[in-house]
């Protein structure tokens, strides 16, 4: 599978932060620079008008300049904020009254620092009569307050835009959720499948996502036909070699009371193959008609007791060959829902098993219980599994090469996944091999 | 025994002849439904078995089948079929197959089935030898109770022949072993006391007692 690219979620998140965060900068800047401009003229209107009080209160005598400072116009001043005030009046480079050095301020306004302070400086100049020079009048406030009103205007209107904006965030994240829930009601759909589900999705989904659906029930069906394809292949030539290979075992048979006694090995060893093959083709077909069927399996009320009592009746020739006492277990009836194919397959495996591993003039015994399922427990008292009998469930593994094809327990396991149960092996606390097969 | 075998692939057809002719049965040939229904029609008191292949080029063995059995013959059927599918073989068994095997078989399993098959059909002939609630039949070797076929093993029918005809003296497990095994079988006086238990379970009720003599053997006795 290739890498997953991140979530729609993830990614929309991302993408509002983004977005986020620089709605708030400009919604911070923003009002900040409009504020600020706009106090900016205000203080500028209040200052130039003490100053051309001033300006107005200067007047010229001869050698000298006569001038009166408004001290109530520097209280209008201080009534908007508790801001210091600069002043200076100057005639050339001489300062007739106010601070001495104040920075020089180039036009009529400025804002500079003064005794680390920031101050908004206006500057007028009045002229007088010659000989007189004019005279400059300048006149300074701080800004701390003008500041302090500037920034908690934009840190309010930051404050507004988050709010608007998680709003706004929070209702896009639903509908993006709300849209993608078609696509989590898929991705559940085929995540509960049966592996072996191929049937159509059908449940109803918006336009935009109409097509991948189409497409998925285009990609399933090729799947399915391709997959119907193979077992229809598997399990026809199992059929048609089933025959030749019974020849080939009868020959065989036949041959060897036949034949001189130097080459009866030979002729032995070709019937033991062949018997060979013949399981693994019988077991091959079992598995690929088991497998082919599991889709449609049909579960149903059955008697275990009755199917079961069929199956060692089926065996009990094998059996008396093996020298083998087949016995069956439990209640007189046991009524269950069950694939009553599947479950039969999956005892004439087990029972074989256990009759061609369990020994000679062994036990080979049927119990069926019902605790919370149905257990059916297949045991032998041979020698039991050598190593971990886990490994024997998987397909072609055999502890004896030369006696199966080491199919059987991979059926029965099948067959006990397919009904949801499980197949367990282990050792018999007392002696031989136990199977137990559990079926919910 | 008569037999009639329909069987489609060459090779196998013979082989079958071959072996059921060795073991001193009468065999008939068919290679298609149409041959063997014909065989069959012409004469149906004749034979004792049928043995059947399921797939043939021009039909089913199963339709011969539906046909002998709509004809009220209790002729023994065996089908043969390369079809193993469990649904399969309980239709056959349905339509009245007494038995069957999938190919590829065994012969000497094939052979214990006809046994098994042929003795189903035996009747019980009258004036036979009784021990306890049981009669021995000897021309057909098997044992009656209440007009029933006792079901024992060929093992355990040699232990109790055995035992019957000692007439209560007390056999040996060694005298014992050689009834049941040939010399190249390699196996122990366990083999005995296995069959033994298992013989004592079967007739269980039946009016003979298999008592142990310890150090000895065994012995029957009759109720």
């Amino acid at each position: 599978m290739s890498k997953p690219s991140p979530s729609i979620r993830r990614r929309l998140i991302g993408q509002l932060l983004i977005v986020f965060a620089i709605f708030v900068v400009a919604a911070y800047w923003v009002t900040r620079t409009i504020a600020l401009n706009n106090l900016q003229n205000a203080q500028d209107q209040a200052l130039l008008s003490v100053a051309q009080v001033i300006a107005d209160s200067v007047v010229a005598s001869p050698g000298d300049v006569l001038f009166e400072l408004p001290y109530p116009a520097f209280d209008v001043l201080s009534y908007q904020a508790p801001e210091s005030i600069y002043y200076q009046i100057k005639q050339g480079s001489e300062v007739l009254a106010g601070y001495e050095n104040l920075p020089r301020i180039i036009g009529d306004r400025a804002t500079q620092t003064y005794i680390d302070q920031s101050v908004r400086f206006v500057q007028l100049q009045k002229p007088l009569t010659a000989p007189q020079m004019p005279v400059t009048i300048t006149l300074g406030q701080t800004q701390d307050s003008l500041r302090y009103t500037v920034n908690s205007l934009a840190i309010r209107s930051a404050l507004y835009a988050i709010a608007g904006f998680l709003l706004i965030a929070a209702a896009a994240y639903a509908g993006v959720i709300n849209s993608l829930l078609p696509l989590r009601r898929i991705e559940k759909n085929l995540k509960n499948r049966n592996p072996e589900d191929f049937s159509p999705m059908t449940d109803s989904v918006p336009r935009e996502i109409e097509t991948l659906v189409d497409s998925l029930n285009q990609s399933m069906a090729q799947h399915k036909a391709l997959l119907d394809q193979t077992r229809q292949l598997i399990a026809q030539s199992t059929h048609q070699i089933k025959t030749p290979i019974a020849s080939l075992s009868a020959e065989a048979d036949l041959l060897l009371d036949r034949v001189p006694a130097d080459v009866r090995d030979d002729v032995s060893n070709l019937a033991v193959h062949a018997r060979q093959t013949s399981r693994l083709v019988s077991q091959l077909l079992t598995h690929a008609s088991l497998t082919y069927r599991k889709g449609s399996e049909r579960l149903r009320p059955v008697d275990v007791v009755v199917l079961a009592r069929q199956v060692l009746d089926s065996f009990e020739i094998v059996a008396e060959q093996a020298e083998v006492e087949l016995s069956l277990h439990g209640p007189a009836s046991l009524v269950h829902t069950i694939d009553p194919i599947g479950v039969r397959e999956a005892l004439v495996c087990l029972v074989d098993n256990a009759i061609k591993y369990g020994g000679r003039l062994g036990e080979v015994s049927v119990t069926l219980s019902r605790e919370t399922g149905l257990l059916i427990r297949v045991e032998d008292n041979g020698e039991g599994f050598k190593g971990d009998p886990e490994h024997l469930t998987q397909e072609f593994y055999t502890q004896h090469p030369a006696a199966g094809a080491g199919l059987g327990l991979s059926i029965a396991k099948q067959v006990a996944v397919a009904g949801a149960g499980h197949l367990k092996l282990y050792n018999s606390p007392t002696q031989g091999a136990r199977c137990d097969f559990y079926l919910p | 025994m008569n037999i009639l075998i329909l069987e489609d692939t060459p090779s196998l057809l013979l082989s079958l002849d071959r072996h059921f002719k060795a073991q001193g049965h009468t065999v008939d040939l068919a290679d298609t439904l149409n041959s063997a229904q014909k065989i069959w029609r012409d004469d149906p008191q004749r034979f004792d078995l049928l043995v059947l292949d399921e797939n043939l080029p021009d039909g089913l063995g199963s339709q011969l089948l539906a046909e002998v059995r709509a004809d009220n013959s209790d002729v023994s059927i065996l089908v043969l079929t390369a079809r193993s599918q469990v649904n399969d073989v309980v239709h056959l068994l349905d339509v009245g197959a007494d038995d069957y095997m999938t190919k590829p078989f065994e012969f000497p399993e094939l052979d214990a089935r006809v046994r098994a098959l042929h003795r189903r059909r035996l009747s019980k002939p009258a004036g036979l030898v009784r021990y306890g609630r049981m009669e021995y039949d000897a021309a057909q070797n098997l044992f009656w109770a209440a007009g029933q076929q006792v079901p024992l093993r060929q093992r355990e029918l040699q232990l109790l022949i055995a035992l019957l005809e000692a007439g209560g003296n007390v056999c040996s497990k060694a005298k014992l072993l050689t009834k049941l095994y040939n010399l190249d079988e390699a196996t122990t006086e366990n083999a005995v006391e296995v069959h033994m238990g298992r013989l004592r379970k079967r007739i269980e009720g039946l009016g003979v007692q298999i008592e142990t003599v310890r150090g000895l053997g065994y012995r029957a006795r009759c109720e």
